[in-house]
């Protein structure tokens, strides 16, 4: 038997199987960018491009160049912190020949914690381009003043027991055309504050043992619909106050909803979109029948839905996990300095700068006099469960300086996040592998 | 017909060792998490393979037949670091020319660390494990003399996880290479390969198939009255099995395996029957 031609088969049977991850990055890779005829792509040198204070920065550069003549002209990059403030200018010469590869490497002395914007510019004969990237320092080091009213507590007090004087008046209906063999699926009906309707969709997985409950809550002006993903939890999609399925007397405009009734804080739309999201923890508490492990219910959000989810873990305690994705509004302030930098402002401050230019008896002082009770990093103090956070590096919504300003003040013993250097207001699909992983922990779930 | 029997108790070690290990292909336990995996497996061999990979004839009446249990325990310590230990027990008849024999007990004790090196999205994981091994029988009671009664030690790399829906939907693989290296003057030094292939065939079932392959190297080669003691073969296994979910916490696999070449071993069929229970 010739034993070493058949060691050498397994060697390349797991030099192949190591090889098709390496195929499955390189197609997932987001980092390659394609403009005009030469390619760039830009790796930081840790993976999620967060770095230590005590580290310098680096970024390799692959320039691909893939015109039938050399490309001659400048290569320059440009550091400012996310409030615009220059760090770091360099320039140098750069020439590639036609049709061929080559590499840069860019060093960035080590830095104090925030986030930094980093543009690359190449100047050459037929390309001219300017690939923008974001990176971290030290995020978790970094501080951020609460804007607390002194009567923040005594005013959320208030607004719950004005909840619960609602009577919830539950509705469960079987949804048989949505329902198949494996989970059955309900339309869920409850009042809320100020004694709105609202509605939320419950997939129940056919399981006979009790199963741990995905509490899902909607993005901005997001209608949520039953969620079919999984077969390991109960999933309950809520749809607050004017999105999706609950506009029967909420319904406004995507622009008009983030500052609607803001003209005081016991009018905003808010205060009634919060008390919705505990109405349906109250739901899921409330109908253990229905095969919920009450023990284990997590609530998760991305943007609006993860600020929704701050404040539901925040305020009802019963919560046991808490996941989150790019949070939006946090830390309001420090985001409006932020998004006031940029070329052109993005959502939400461009909606709240819209209707503060539209409306002379308003402006930003009299908005945060409302939002300081509605920033959920004001919240944040008063989250203790576990929780994992994801954020793009890239996003304008939600800069990550004002994620980790929410993070940076969760009082949970436990908690962590994923950094995507390449997206936006998005997390990478990476992401959501490690929040399954991170729930199977917390939960001790065999998937 | 005596080396037959060493090479049927060399196979059944292997077997032992590595059946636990694809009934979860590979992947970490996951921190806190508990993963305890018996395995039954049946071995019998009338044939075998002499020094020079030739096939030869068993005589009529001769053969080997084993029983073994092995119990396997996995915890997870973090995200990345596992325990593992596996403790194989076995009873074994052995019939040849003018004389039959028998062993039982406990066998090898292989208790260590898996650590997870690489993921990619938490789908593939590159691991390497290191382990101790320790014998826990007697080796001069001839009704115990069940391996090679010195300690020793393994190191593995595996590489395991969901194969790419655009190249294989609903599979999912396990590849290891390992050395073991015994700790006795002639060894045997020990160079393993196991590749393993799983198919989801619904909610509840699947098949898998793998090939396990094994190279033992000793300088001492020839022949004792000691069985335990011959430390030189080779062989290749292929095996098939079944498995069935019947909760989230408990599945079992069915399957066979036949060794289809080797050296100084014997040729042989098998079945096993091993459940596996998530805590």
């Amino acid at each position: 038997m010739k034993t070493y031609n058949i060691f050498l088969t397994f060697l390349i049977l797991f030099i192949l199987g190591a090889s098709i991850n390496v195929r499955a990055q390189d197609n997932d890779d987001k980092g390659t960018e394609e403009e005009g005829d030469v390619v760039i792509k830009v790796t930081p040198g840790n993976k999620n491009a967060i770095f230590k204070g005590s580290q310098g920065i680096s970024y390799k550069l692959d320039v691909h160049n893939m015109y039938n003549e050399a490309q001659e002209g400048h290569f320059s990059y440009l550091v400012k912190t996310d409030l615009g403030q220059k760090v770091l200018e360099q320039s140098q010469d750069f020439k590639i020949s036609k049709n061929t590869r080559k590499s840069i490497t860019v060093k960035i002395p080590p830095q104090k914690a925030g986030f930094y914007n980093l543009s690359l510019r190449f100047n050459l004969t037929s390309y001219d381009d300017t690939l923008r990237k974001v990176f971290g320092v030290d995020p978790e080091t970094l501080k951020s003043p609460l804007s607390r009213p002194a009567d923040f507590d005594e005013f959320w007090s208030k607004t719950r027991q004005e909840l619960a004087q609602i009577p919830p008046q539950y509705k469960v209906t079987l949804q048989k055309e949505l329902s198949d063999a494996d989970r059955k699926v309900y339309l869920v009906e409850m009042k809320s504050y100020n004694h709105l309707l609202i509605r939320g969709w419950l997939v129940i997985p056919k399981q006979s043992y009790k199963q741990p409950v995905h509490y899902r809550l909607p993005g901005y002006v997001v209608g949520l619909n039953p969620n079919y993903d999984t077969n390991h939890f109960i999933t309950f999609n809520l749809n607050v106050r004017g999105n999706g399925n609950s506009q029967d007397v909420v319904n406004v405009g995507t622009e008009d909803y983030c500052y609607n009734r803001i003209q005081s804080k016991e009018t905003y739309i808010y205060r009634g979109v919060y008390m919705d999201c505990l109405r349906g923890l109250d739901f899921l508490y409330s109908h253990p029948e229905l095969g919920i492990d009450t023990s284990k219910i997590y609530v998760e959000g991305s943007s609006q839905g993860g600020t929704l989810a701050v404040i539901t873990a925040a305020m009802d305690k019963r919560v046991k996990l808490l996941a989150i994705q790019v949070p939006l509004y946090s830390n309001f302030r420090l985001d409006k300095e932020i998004g006031l930098k940029y070329d052109a402002p993005e959502f939400p401050i461009k909606f709240f700068t819209r209707y503060i230019n539209n409306n002379n008896d308003t402006s930003w002082d009299k908005i945060f006099d409302v939002m300081d009770y509605y920033d959920p990093q004001n919240f944040a103090p008063m989250v203790s469960c576990p929780v994992i956070m994801g954020i793009g590096l890239l996003d304008k919504f939600c800069p990550p300086r004002c994620s980790f300003s929410l993070f940076n003040h969760f009082a949970s013993r436990k908690k962590e996040w994923f950094s995507s250097p390449d997206l936006t207001h998005e997390v990478a699909f990476e992401y959501y592998m490690l929040q399954n992983v991170w729930l199977g922990e917390n939960f001790r779930l065999v998937y | 017909m005596k080396k037959h029997i060493l090479s049927c108790l060399c196979i059944l070690l292997f077997t032992g060792v590595i059946t636990p290990r694809k009934a979860f292909a590979g992947w970490p336990i996951g921190k806190y998490r508990d993963l305890f995996v018996p395995a039954f497996n049946y071995f019998k061999a009338t044939d075998s393979w002499d020094v020079n990979g030739k096939k030869i004839k068993g005589a009529p009446g001769t053969g080997f037949e084993s029983y073994a249990l092995n119990l396997f325990e996995g915890y997870g310590i973090s995200r990345r670091l596992d325990f593992i230990a596996s403790l194989p027990v076995v009873y074994q008849t052995s019939k040849y020319v003018g004389g039959t024999g028998k062993g039982y007990g406990p066998t090898d004790l292989n208790m260590g660390l898996s650590y997870n090196l690489i993921n990619s999205n938490y789908e593939r994981f590159l691991s390497v494990q290191a382990s101790a091994i320790v014998p826990l029988y007697n080796k001069n009671n001839p009704n115990s003399d069940v391996g090679f009664g010195s300690l020793g030690s393994e190191l593995k790399f595996s590489y395991s996880g969901n194969i790419p829906k655009r190249i294989l939907k609903g599979c999912y693989f396990n590849t290891e290479i390992y050395y073991r290296r015994y700790f006795a003057g002639d060894g045997p030094n020990q160079y393993g390969a196991f590749a393993f292939l799983g198919f989801i065939l619904s909610k509840s079932n699947q098949i898998t198939a793998d090939v396990t392959a094994i190279k033992s190297v000793s300088t001492n080669r020839e022949f004792n009255a000691n069985i335990s003691s011959i430390k030189d073969f080779s062989l290749i296994k292929p095996s098939v099995n079944f498995g069935h979910r019947f909760t989230r916490r408990f599945s079992m696999f069915v399957g066979g395996y036949y060794t289809v070449a080797g050296r100084n071993t014997a040729i042989g069929y098998g079945t096993n029957v091993s459940g596996i229970f998530h805590l």
